[in-house]
């Protein structure tokens, strides 16, 4: 016999004799509340749209990137010709990356149009300067701007 | 109905008359506790808030999470941890984290087992006291009722995360490719070749993966894959996003699935080549 099994046969016979009835009524209460709770708890929140502080829902990083938004920065030259502009290079590349992921997002139109005028700063009033955006929403990318010219 | 009366049997007998080894639930317990200071205790050092009420809330948190984790009066001292970190957590709308909530869940499923049978002070104290007395050592024994909880709330977790991923803008990799500009924003990832692609693979793996997790888990034959692909899973999450304690308490409470009595075997196994010197 091996040691768990000799504890099992030991314990089972001492503990199993004394545990009341009560007890074990007890603990199928408590068992099956909380095995609700934790099982279907969540889809107050997920289901039922619910919103509560005690039953809560299990979406992990649902809405994180909502509102976030790619940008296209360029050039429009009058023969024609289209030349990229790299945003990142020309605000501060190096300087940009260390920074906090909140400083380095571009969140929603108003954070679109702050960098281009930022931009604007840079390259001069000169140069027609335009944008293509598209915005991070629940469905997916959305699009925010298609070659819009930066007054 | 005698069908379902033989499936209710079956999950009163799984979840309620689960008599094994403690050693499990004893890891469980360490591991829960420094987990919670890790993410809690540097906000509730009593400089932070003086005034009287909070300076004793707090430190009955430090007080009993000590003696939960040494497993000194374990019964009681995890009872306390539980109802402590349930104030906390209510109390401190910043603690408010699906993360913390896992924790505080724990806690509470592990204070209704016997922890404090296997690495404890009170497991200490009781061999001392059947070595005076000349009695067989206490069985490290008893109902792990409240390991199966832990079990329930994690196939939960990966259920209803799942359930919540099932919308086009997640399973096209949008939702993914979102997070990555998020968190990562500082390049051009649209003109990475492959990126959406790769996004969309990954979306749908993470979505299948969780799944099968949720309910493969308990499957033996399963487990033996699904574990270290969980494992894997949790570790990207670790590293690439600011998901702090999860991680780890999800791979704390694998055990759950572990038969206990194969941890027991496991770690008598590890000890039994050992020669004091």
């Amino acid at each position: 016999m091996n040691p768990i099994s000799q504890y099992q046969s030991e314990e089972t016979t001492v503990e199993v004799e004394t545990e009341s009835k009560l007890v074990i009524v007890c603990r199928v209460v408590a068992f099956t509340l909380l095995t609700l709770y934790v099982v279907l708890g969540p889809s107050y929140k997920q289901v039922l749209k619910g919103n509560s502080n005690v039953l809560r829902g299990w979406r992990m990083y649902y809405g994180r990137g909502f509102g976030v938004c790619d940008v296209e920065f360029y050039i429009q030259h009058p023969d024609g010709r289209i030349e990229y502009i790299d945003h990142f290079k020309v605000l501060g590349y190096d300087k940009l990356l260390k920074l906090h992921h909140h400083s380095r997002r571009i969140r929603k139109e108003k954070g679109v149009l702050e960098v281009a005028e930022r931009l604007r700063q840079k390259v001069g009033n000169d140069v027609d300067l335009r944008v293509n955006a598209r915005i991070g929403t629940r469905d997916g990318w959305e699009t925010l701007y298609v070659d819009k010219r930066i007054e | 109905m005698k069908t379902l009366l033989r499936l209710l049997q079956r999950f009163y007998n799984w979840g309620l008359c689960y008599r094994d080894s403690t050693r499990s639930v004893g890891l469980i317990r360490i591991g829960l506790v420094l987990l919670i200071w890790a993410r809690w205790a540097g906000e509730l050092i009593l400089c932070r808030d003086i005034r009287l009420s909070t300076i004793l809330l707090n430190s009955a948190f430090f007080l009993l999470t000590g003696l939960m984790c040494v497993g000194l009066w374990t019964r009681v001292s995890s009872v306390g941890t539980a109802v402590i970190v349930s104030i906390l957590f209510n109390l401190h709308e910043s603690f408010r984290h699906n993360h913390t909530f896992l924790l505080v869940m724990a806690i509470l499923f592990i204070a209704l087992t016997p922890c404090g049978r296997s690495y404890s002070l009170d497991r200490w104290l009781a061999l001392r006291r059947a070595l005076k007395s000349g009695v067989p050592p206490p069985p490290e024994i008893g109902n792990l009722w409240g390991l199966r909880l832990i079990a329930i709330q994690l196939s939960t977790v990966y259920f209803w995360t799942a359930s919540a991923k099932l919308y086009w803008g997640f399973l096209s990799g949008a939702g993914l490719e979102l997070l990555v500009y998020n968190y990562y924003a500082g390049y051009d990832y649209a003109s990475i070749p492959g990126f959406s692609a790769l996004c969309f693979i990954a979306a749908i793996t993470t979505v299948i993966l969780e799944f099968s997790l949720a309910f493969g888990l308990y499957i033996p034959k399963l487990r033996k894959y699904l574990m270290p692909a969980g494992i894997i899973l949790h570790i990207l999450f670790y590293v690439l996003l600011p998901i702090r304690t999860f991680t780890l308490t999800m791979i704390l409470l694998y055990l759950a699935f572990i038969p206990a009595a194969s941890v027991h075997r496991f770690i008598d196994n590890m000890h039994a080549g050992y020669q004091p010197a």
